[in-house]
């Protein structure tokens, strides 16, 4: 199997706070692996720096066996690494359709150029990407509402929309922050439905949850984050037992 | 020389450190750059001086009556048009827009009804002047550095020491977390334009004083400059902005003094494009982490 | 009023027809040389609101100084005709050139700032430009100002009449309306469009949020530049005193005031707000106190402006799956 992304000794700070201590991971093609951890335990400075958002201060992120540590955020969203994000990011004042289409941004090409002189070029890959953007409402259960605006969907169908806008960077990993937060149990067992389909679509799949229960059904292997600090790896069974993991959870429930 | 136009710097600098302090202030509470403030200012003066020649009586009176109703003006501004704004959750470019206006209005009414030329200024407290080395200090410098000093001790008593300021502090870091601790935000807004108003009608009658004219298109390039000053500083920080005042005004009467005259009111933002271009928040911004 | 609204975006293509023909026909119809230069005067304020627009409204860069690149355009063009006696086109070329890469030395600062650091920068930069105009008096004549530019001259033949400078704004802004629209209704629009909604989830999608920064200041910068170039021989005197941040102020408000990020919306309130202060002008030196009062009102009542909700394409798609599901 082919090793896809590693991440190698990472290290992030924010001031006297370390996110993230020596992290290590990997994901092999077609795998759907979850990142979980009690709150603030730096799942989500995972991804920010797996996407480039942050640049961490020690360690390597390998795509494809090639470094793409600290690159700027769009040119590792070309190299095929698209997310989602916790706090919902839709273009807000831009329809679904349009939201997808803007996903398709590094893989299509019309230049200034084109713009100007209405090309057959653009006119052309104009369509296909309404085509394309067609079949990724289709997989999320969004067509009907393709020309709503991003910000009068409810919350479930605007994290639906995130994944189809995601899915259009055609990326070959896709990243899902906290896909079933605040959705109802209807909603997550479509959205798990959603993930079955993309990962038949070939693709690799990396997601963080607080849902145990959606994890673990969904997940073939899980990475534990405490603090910053990978506490387990491994399958969600043998992480169901893992006591390190339960005094985690635990100790986060005495706490709330 | 040199002390000469330093002197004459820091005079001018900590004139707009006042006014930078009304943006700072603002901006800290609200996120808005507060484009009224430069007609404010010029207001201020104005109701010094007018109030003054009407009723010839105590100057200190009638200047304190002047900064009575400079703070009105900023309360209205808060309280008719701000307000409503953000009950209805408006971008903070029209908030911005409607600053504008405000400021409009504000100088069309002085055109209208105090006076549409530049008008002297007397220089009502006036005991000489004082040498140092070769560098004279006019008795209004002295009265400017004085007046700044004590404002300055006031304001960070006011900020740091009392309830209100506490109240300010907690509504700038985090308003709605302000509100569900029980801060009365409105009441601390209106508060913020109460108090930048009045120290920029403070500011307003220095520089009157100083200049010894005044005229109603003055508060638009101060308030610029001063603005440019806040954002020197770093904008919502108040240190940063009497830095920023201090800092522009030095260069201002250094660069007029030594490199060209004619480009006096451009030396404030020539400073301010270097100094952002490199400290992108200001010299005394906090450098923000983005939450993603 | 919804109604009308479908109405309107489905024929958006007619409409756009007949106002052309409509201003193409006016001149021989209207003989009033005072409401040509009206209407001219509009066409100008138009296409700097719609340089305005598509940096404020589109990019989501507040600019409050965007008009110091008319000033260079004017001045460019002044200096190249009086002391170089250069025909217009070449002169345009020239501004557009002179503008474009002041345009990009903004945007290369600007790129390292946020928010309100950018807004300041535009207005420091306006400021900067105004000084050096009044200042550099062996080539702006300073304070004074350049008078005397001749007409425009194209190909050897001169463009004196009212009628004919009318065609010529009416050729630039046409121009102008048709480059933002291309490049609004594109990959490029879109990518610049979702810069303005939330930029890190842009750079996450794959766009080069620099790159289009950069594209959009550039021609930005450039419309504003031609439309320095027409107005100087258009009025054939240009000083410093016209290119000041109120001025840059006064036509942003007029973009917001039609909307941000509407073409239409930019159009309509640049001709309003021109036409206004002409219509109010018997109330005299009460016009300023009135006009802040009206921006005031405006922005509490309306501060989307007219059309910044309103989105024809979209409108058009809301109506045709309507339609569709109307129909089964």
């Amino acid at each position: 199997m082919e090793r896809l992304l590693r991440v190698e000794k990472v290290t992030q700070r924010f001031g006297g706070l370390t996110a993230l201590d020596q992290v290590q991971m990997h994901v092999d093609r077609g795998e759907i692996i979850g990142v979980i951890g009690p709150n603030g335990s730096g799942k989500s400075t995972m991804f920010n720096v797996i996407t480039g958002m942050y640049k961490p201060a020690e360690g390597k992120i390998l795509f494809k066996e090639e470094e793409i540590t600290g690159l700027a955020p769009h040119v590792i969203a070309q190299k095929g690494l698209a997310r989602t994000f916790q706090n919902i990011r839709l273009f807000e004042k831009m329809t679904a359709m349009d939201n997808v289409i803007i996903g398709m941004h590094s893989r299509t090409k019309a230049g200034l150029a084109d713009a100007i002189f209405h090309t057959p070029r653009k006119r052309k890959e104009e369509r296909e990407s309404e085509e394309k953007a067609r079949e990724l409402l289709k997989l999320v259960n969004l067509y009907d509402v393709r020309y709503e605006l991003a910000s009068s969907l409810s919350y479930g169908y605007q994290r639906k929309l995130e994944i189809a806008r995601a899915l259009a960077v055609s990326p070959e990993i896709l990243l899902l922050d906290e896909p079933a937060a605040g959705m109802n149990e209807q909603e997550t067992a479509e959205l798990l439905q959603i993930i079955q389909k993309i990962k038949k679509l070939n693709k690799t799949v990396i997601l963080i949850d607080h849902d145990m229960k959606f994890v673990m059904n969904i997940c073939e292997r899980l990475y534990v984050l405490n603090y910053g600090v990978l506490i387990a790896e491994g399958t969600p069974e043998e992480i169901s037992k893992n006591q390190d993991v339960i005094d985690a959870y635990l100790g986060e429930e005495d706490e709330e | 020389m040199f002390l000469q136009q330093l002197i004459n710097g820091l005079a001018l600098g900590s004139i707009y450190a006042l006014i930078a302090i009304g943006y700072s202030l603002v901006f800290g509470v609200l996120k808005l750059v507060n484009f009224a403030n430069g007609s404010i200012y010029m207001l201020g003066g104005f109701l010094s001086l007018v109030l003054f020649n009407k009723f010839q009586s105590s100057f200190l009176l009638c200047f304190a009556l002047a900064l009575i109703i400079n703070g009105l003006v900023g309360f209205c501004l808060d309280f008719f048009a701000l307000r409503r704004l953000r009950k209805t959750n408006a971008t903070r470019l029209v908030g911005l827009i409607t600053t504008m206006g405000f400021g409009t209005v504000i100088d069309n009414f002085v055109m209208l009804f105090f006076s549409n030329a530049t008008v002297p200024y007397p220089n009502i407290i006036n005991f000489g002047s004082f040498r140092i080395g070769n560098a004279i200090i006019s008795s209004t410098q002295i009265i400017i550095f004085l007046s700044v000093v004590l404002i300055l001790l006031l304001m960070s008593f006011l900020v740091y020491g009392t309830k209100i300021g506490k109240a300010m502090r907690a509504t700038s870091q985090n308003a709605d977390a302000a509100r569900l601790m029980g801060v009365n935000v409105n009441g601390v807004i209106s508060m913020t334009f109460i108090l930048s108003a009045i120290l920029a009608g403070v500011s307003g009658t220095l520089v009157g004083m100083y200049y010894q004219m005044i005229d109603f298109t003055s508060g638009f390039s101060i308030g610029m400059k001063t603005m440019a000053a806040a954002v020197l500083g770093g904008v919502g920080s108040l240190p940063g902005a009497v830095a920023g005042g201090l800092i522009i005004g030095i260069v201002e009467s250094l660069g007029a003094a030594y490199i060209s005259s004619a480009y006096r009111n451009a030396f404030a933002f020539i400073v301010l494009i270097i100094v952002v271009l490199f400290l992108p928040n200001g010299l005394f911004g906090k450098e923000k982490i983005s939450k993603v | 009023m919804k109604k009308a609204k479908i109405l309107f975006a489905k024929n958006l293509h007619l409409v756009t027809i007949i106002a052309f023909l409509v201003l193409l026909a006016l001149p021989f119809v209207v003989k009033s040389n005072y409401i040509l230069r009206m209407m001219t005067l509009c066409m100008l304020y138009v296409m700097m609101a719609l340089s305005i627009n598509l940096l404020t409204g589109y990019l989501g860069v507040m600019t409050i100084g965007h008009i110091a690149f008319m000033g260079i355009g004017a001045y460019a063009t002044a200096i190249l005709v009086k002391n170089f006696h250069w025909q217009t086109l070449p002169c345009y070329l020239a501004a557009i050139l002179l503008t474009g890469v002041f345009g990009l030395l903004l945007a290369l600062a600007a790129s390292k700032l946020q928010g309100y650091y950018m807004t300041i920068l535009t207005l420091g930069f306006c400021e900067i430009v105004r000084l050096v105009e009044i200042n550099w008096v062996d080539l702006t004549r300073g304070a004074l100002g350049i008078s005397g530019i001749s007409s425009p001259v194209f190909f050897g033949m001169k463009l004196g009449s009212r009628r004919s400078i009318y065609f010529l704004m009416l050729v630039l802004l046409i121009l102008t309306i048709f480059l933002i629209y291309s490049l609004i209704n594109s990959r490029i629009g879109n990518a610049v469009i979702a810069i303005r909604e939330d930029e890190l989830a842009a750079r996450a999608m794959g766009i080069n949020v620099f790159k289009y920064k950069v594209i959009v200041f550039v021609l930005s910068a450039m419309i504003m530049g031609l439309a320095g170039a027409f107005y100087a021989q258009y009025m054939s005197y240009i000083d410093p005193a016209v290119f000041t941040v109120s001025a840059s102020l006064n036509v942003l408000i007029m973009t917001i005031f039609g909307g941000l990020g509407n073409i239409l919306g930019t159009i309509i309130g640049a001709s309003v707000l021109t036409v206004l202060p002409e219509l109010i002008r018997f109330l005299a030196e009460y016009r300023n106190l009135i006009y802040g009062i009206l921006v005031i009102v405006l922005m509490l009542v309306k501060p989307d402006g007219l059309l910044g909700k309103t989105n024809f394409k979209y409108i058009r798609q809301q109506a045709s799956v309507k339609q569709e599901s109307e129909g089964q």
